[in-house]
C-alpha cells in the first residue's frame, strides 16, 4: 500500500498526434516552427530518478540537465516507468537544427494591461503553477507545454508565451582540421581516449579553439624558444616564421655554426616546445600550435655542463632582438635561488625591457609517493614577474611530477605522470618533431625512459607523420602553453606592460582541481598545486581585448576646433585591424564646411571643420568585411574670433595665435597657418613680412590671402603679420 | 718552524673543504642508460640504501655525473662512490623527464 502512494505515474505521451506543420511556439508574433527528431524523447522527472530506474531505462549517461534524460528508441520502451511521475515530450529541432529539448513548463509575461481577474481566470483554466516570478517573466508548470503555450499567447493576453526549451548556448571556436588536432587534449579536451588508452576530460584544456575565434596571434608578437633548436623550414613552422638570429646557437659541441639554431643528435626538445607554441594551423597536417600567426625566434643553448654565462648570453640575445615573450623548458638541479647570479640578472635585464619571461618549475615530484618535489633554478628566483609553470592533467588534476610548491605561479595540462613512476601512463602532448627518424619518432632505446605501450613509432601514419611526435610532456610541456597564450594576449594588446601581462595571465585562470586557492592570505587565489589556476587562452584573450578597448576609447586629437580648421584625429591601432572607416559630421559655417582632408581608410584622418556645435567624429574598425571596433570622440566647434561660435564673426579675423607656426597653404581666402597640434587656423593678415633667421626680409605682402613660399628655402624664418585689427603677430616658422 | 705550520694549515684546509662526504664508500648501482634531459649524461639506480642522499630523490635514480664512458652501458651493474656535486658541475637540464637529482661520481669499478 505504501509503495502504492509512491507510485503515481503520469504517463503523459504528447504532441505524437500533433502533425509536423502544428508544431511551433509564439516568439513575439512571429511562429518558430519546429520539426519532431525522430525516435529520440525527452523525459523529464518530477525529481531526481534513483539510480536503478535510470540503469533499466539506460538513461545514466543521457542527462540533459537536472531531472532531464534523452530516450533513443521507441517510446513504449519508456512508457512503464513506476514510482516516480514523469512527462515525455519528443525531442524537437529548429529548421537550422537546433535541437530544443523542450520541458513541461511555459515561460510568459503577461501584458500592462491584463487584470487580476484575467490572469487569475487564465491560470485556472489551463492549471498553471507558478514555479518562478522575475521581474520580467513567469514560469508556470504545465501538461503539454507546446500547445498549451499557443492557446496562452492566442488569448492576447501576454506578451510572450512558449516552452521552457533547453538549447544548447554555442561557444564561438575555431576547430582547425589540422591532422592530429584531436590528439592534442591539451587544447581541446572533449574527452578523447588518449594515445596510452586512457581518457580525457571534458573541458580540462586551455579553450584555444575559443581563443582562436578571437585571434591566431600576431606577425609582430615572437615567442623566444631557448632551448635545444628548431628544425628550419619544419613542414608545420616554416623559416618565414622563424626569427633565426645571427649568433643564436650557443652550443659550442653540435659542429653547427654559430649562426644555425637547428637541433642535433635527437635534440627535438627544442621543437617539441615551439611546435606547441606556433605549428601552422588549418593545414590539414600535424598539429595546430597555440599561436600559429606569432614568429618563433629559436635560441639554441646546450644541456649538461656548460657555463652559466651561455644561459644568460642566451636570454639576453632573444630580449635585446625584441623578443615578446621568453619560454624555457629548462633548468638546474638546485633549490638555490641565486645559483648563477648571471643567469638572474639576465632574466630581470629582460623583464626590465618589456620580456615576459617563463620557466618550468621542473619534475621533481612524485606525489604517488609523498614526494611533493620542489621548484629549482631558475624557475625559483626571486625574480618579481617571473612566471614559473607547473602542470596540470588531462583531467584537470596536479601531474604526479609537478611540484607543489608556492613558487608556483601558474599550470598547464600536460601528461600525467611517467610511466616509470605510475604504470600504464605515458608521454602524451602531441607536438613537432625533427623530420625522418631522428627526435622522439622514432622514440630511441638508448633513452632510459621506458617505451610507452604503442610502441617505438607514434605517430606511425599520416602526412609527413615522422615530423610530429606524441611523446612530449613534463612541465616543459607546460611553459610554452602559457607562453603561448601570452603571445595571442600580446597580439590583441600590444601595449601591455610586463606587469599588465602578467597579472592579466594569472588573474584569467580556470581554478581548477579543487585545490586550497585561499591557503595565503596575502596571495588571494593562490593555490600551492595549481598556483593561480590552470591557464585559459580564451579568458586570458577576452580580457585583453577588453583592456585594448577600454584604450582605444581615446581617439587622440582636438576636442576643440573652429570653423575651417583642419584637424588630424588618430585612431589607437586595432589589432587585426585592416580597414578604418571614419565618418565625419556635415554642413558648414559660412563657406568652411566639414571635410576629409586625408586617411580615410587609415588610422589617422584629417579633416575641416565646418559647422559649429557639439558633434562626432566616428571611426569604425574592420578585419575584412568584419567590424571589430567602434568609437567616436565628440568635438565642440566653435568660432573663436567672435566670442566663441556665434554666426556673425568673420572667421578670418581674430588674433588667435599659436605658439609654433607652421608655413600657410594654399587655400581659400585666408592664409592658413598650422600649429604643432595638427590644429590649422585662418588669419586674415593686412601685411606679412618673412624674415629669416639672419634678419633678411626675404618675403613681403599686403592684404595677403594665398602666400606663396615655394621659393623660400628649407628653414626658420620670422614671420611678422599685421592683423585686421593691427595687432602685430611675430612668430617662428619652419619651411619644410 | 714556518714550513710545519704551513703544512698543518694546509692540512686543515683541505681536510674541512673537503666535500667529498662518501669517498671511500662504495655503493652497488645499476646503469639505466641516457637520461632525457642533460645532454649525454647517463642515469644509475642505487640497490642499497643512500639514506645520505637528497631525500627528495625519485626511485633511487641519479643523474652520474662525470660516469666514465666505459661504464656507460644499459643495465651494467657497478659499485660507485660519490659526493654531492659542487655548484659549478650542477648541469643544466630540460624539463621533459623526470628531474632526478644530480650526483658526482668519483670512482667507479665493476
Amino acid at each position: 500500500m505504501k509503495t502504492k502512494n509512491y507510485i503515481t505515474a503520469f504517463i503523459l505521451l504528447i504532441c505524437l498526434s500533433i502533425n509536423a506543420q502544428e508544431k511551433f511556439y509564439y516568439a513575439f508574433n512571429q511562429k518558430v516552427f519546429l520539426n519532431t527528431v525522430p525516435n529520440r524523447y525527452i523525459i523529464e522527472f518530477e525529481r531526481t530518478p534513483d539510480n536503478s530506474t535510470l540503469k533499466k531505462k539506460s538513461l545514466e549517461k543521457n542527462k540533459i540537465t537536472k531531472n532531464l534524460y534523452e530516450f533513443s528508441g521507441k517510446i513504449n520502451q519508456i512508457n512503464d516507468i513506476k514510482n516516480i511521475e514523469y512527462q515525455i515530450n519528443p525531442l524537437l529541432k529548429t529548421k537550422d537544427n537546433l535541437l530544443m529539448y523542450i520541458k513541461g513548463s511555459v515561460i510568459l509575461r503577461w501584458n500592462e494591461d491584463t487584470s487580476q481577474t484575467q490572469k487569475e481566470n487564465l491560470i485556472k483554466k489551463y492549471n498553471l503553477k507558478k514555479t518562478k516570478t522575475t521581474r520580467l517573466y513567469e514560469v508556470y508548470k504545465i501538461v503539454n507545454s507546446l500547445k498549451t503555450s499557443q492557446k496562452i499567447y492566442e488569448t492576447g493576453l501576454v506578451k510572450y508565451c512558449h516552452p521552457e526549451f533547453i538549447s544548447k548556448v554555442e561557444k564561438f571556436e575555431h576547430i582547425p582540421n589540422d591532422e592530429y588536432f584531436s590528439n592534442q587534449f591539451y587544447l581541446h579536451n572533449t574527452g578523447q581516449q588518449l594515445n596510452d588508452n586512457h581518457f580525457g576530460t571534458l573541458d580540462a584544456d586551455i579553450d584555444a579553439p575559443e581563443a582562436w575565434d578571437i585571434t591566431k596571434g600576431s606577425n609582430n608578437v615572437v615567442v623566444a624558444i631557448i632551448d635545444e633548436g628548431v628544425t628550419n623550414n619544419h613542414p608545420d613552422l616554416p623559416s618565414s616564421r622563424q626569427i633565426r638570429l645571427t649568433g643564436s646557437n650557443f652550443n659550442p659541441d653540435d659542429g653547427l655554426s654559430a649562426n644555425d639554431p637547428s637541433p642535433h643528435n635527437n635534440g627535438n626538445h627544442g621543437n617539441s616546445c615551439a611546435g606547441i607554441v606556433g605549428a601552422e594551423m588549418d593545414n590539414s597536417q600535424g598539429i595546430a600550435g597555440i599561436a600559429p600567426e606569432c614568429r618563433i625566434m629559436p635560441i639554441k643553448i646546450p644541456f649538461g655542463n656548460y657555463s652559466a654565462q651561455i644561459y644568460a648570453d642566451a636570454i639576453t640575445l632573444a630580449a635585446n632582438n625584441g623578443a615578446n615573450v621568453i619560454s624555457n623548458s629548462w633548468g638546474y638541479s638546485s633549490t638555490n635561488p641565486n645559483l648563477f647570479p648571471e643567469i638572474v640578472t639576465a632574466i630581470e635585464d629582460a623583464i626590465s625591457q618589456g620580456t615576459v619571461v617563463l620557466f618550468a618549475a621542473g619534475n621533481t615530484a612524485h606525489h604517488a609517493n609523498g614526494n611533493q618535489g620542489t621548484v629549482n633554478f631558475p624557475a625559483n628566483s626571486n625574480i618579481p614577474l617571473l612566471i614559473t609553470v607547473g602542470a596540470s592533467d588531462r583531467n584537470d588534476s596536479q601531474a604526479n611530477y609537478s611540484p607543489t610548491s608556492d613558487l608556483i605561479d601558474i599550470v598547464a595540462p600536460s601528461h600525467s605522470a611517467y610511466n616509470s613512476q605510475i604504470s600504464g601512463e605515458a608521454f602524451n602532448i602531441w607536438t613537432i618533431d625533427m623530420p625522418g627518424n631522428d627526435g622522439y619518432n622514432t622514440w630511441h632505446s638508448a633513452w632510459s625512459n621506458p617505451l610507452p605501450a604503442v610502441g617505438e613509432i607514434l605517430p606511425s601514419s599520416g602526412i609527413n607523420h615522422l615530423s610530429y611526435t606524441g611523446r612530449m610532456g613534463g612541465t616543459s610541456a607546460s611553459t610554452p602553453e602559457v607562453a603561448a597564450v601570452i603571445a595571442l594576449v600580446l597580439s590583441v594588446n600590444e601595449t601591455l606592460s610586463v606587469e599588465e601581462t602578467v597579472n592579466l595571465i594569472l588573474n584569467s585562470t580556470d581554478k581548477v582541481g579543487g585545490y586550497n586557492y585561499n591557503w595565503d592570505l596575502n596571495r588571494n587565489g593562490h593555490s600551492r598545486e595549481f598556483g593561480f589556476g590552470r591557464v585559459n587562452a580564451f579568458t586570458a584573450v577576452q580580457s585583453a581585448l577588453s583592456s585594448t578597448v577600454s584604450q582605444s576609447h581615446y581617439i587622440t586629437g582636438p576636442s576643440q576646433l573652429t570653423p575651417g580648421y583642419r584637424a588630424f584625429y588618430t585612431m589607437y591601432p586595432y589589432p587585426n585591424a585592416t580597414n578604418y572607416v571614419w565618418s565625419i559630421p556635415t554642413g558648414c559655417h559660412y563657406h568652411y564646411c566639414w571635410g576629409i582632408t586625408q586617411g580615410q581608410g587609415t588610422n589617422t584622418l584629417g579633416i575641416k571643420a565646418g559647422k559649429t556645435g557639439r558633434q562626432d567624429i566616428t571611426c569604425t574598425i574592420y578585419n575584412g568585411n568584419t567590424i571589430i571596433g567602434s568609437q567616436y570622440i565628440t568635438v565642440n566647434v566653435q568660432n573663436p574670433y567672435n566670442g566663441g561660435g556665434g554666426n556673425g564673426g568673420n572667421p578670418c579675423g581674430g588674433n588667435f595665435i599659436p605658439d609654433v607656426i607652421y608655413p600657410p597653404t594654399d587655400d581659400d581666402d585666408c592664409n592658413e597657418i598650422m600649429n604643432l597640434n595638427g590644429l590649422t587656423e585662418r588669419i586674415y593678415f593686412k601685411k606679412i613680412t618673412i624674415y629669416n633667421f639672419l634678419g633678411q626680409k626675404v618675403l613681403e605682402q599686403t592684404n595677403a590671402q594665398n602666400l606663396d613660399i615655394s621659393n623660400l628655402n628649407t628653414g626658420i624664418y620670422i614671420i611678422k603679420g599685421q592683423l585686421s585689427n593691427n595687432d602685430i603677430m611675430t612668430k617662428k616658422i619652419y619651411k619644410n | 718552524m714556518k714550513k710545519f705550520i704551513l703544512f698543518m694549515t694546509m692540512t686543515i684546509l683541505v681536510i674541512s673543504c673537503n666535500t667529498e662526504k662518501e669517498e671511500g664508500i662504495s655503493y652497488n648501482a645499476t646503469v639505466l642508460g641516457k637520461g632525457l634531459d642533460c645532454g649525454e649524461t647517463f642515469l644509475i639506480q642505487f640497490n642499497d640504501n643512500t639514506d645520505n642522499l637528497n631525500s627528495n630523490n625519485l626511485d633511487n635514480i641519479f643523474y652520474a655525473i662525470n660516469l666514465s664512458n666505459e661504464y656507460k652501458i644499459e643495465n651494467l651493474e657497478i659499485k660507485v662512490t660519490y659526493r654531492e656535486p659542487l655548484i659549478e658541475e650542477i648541469l643544466s637540464c630540460t624539463t621533459l623527464g623526470p628531474e632526478y637529482t644530480q650526483i658526482f661520481i668519483i670512482e667507479t669499478e665493476m
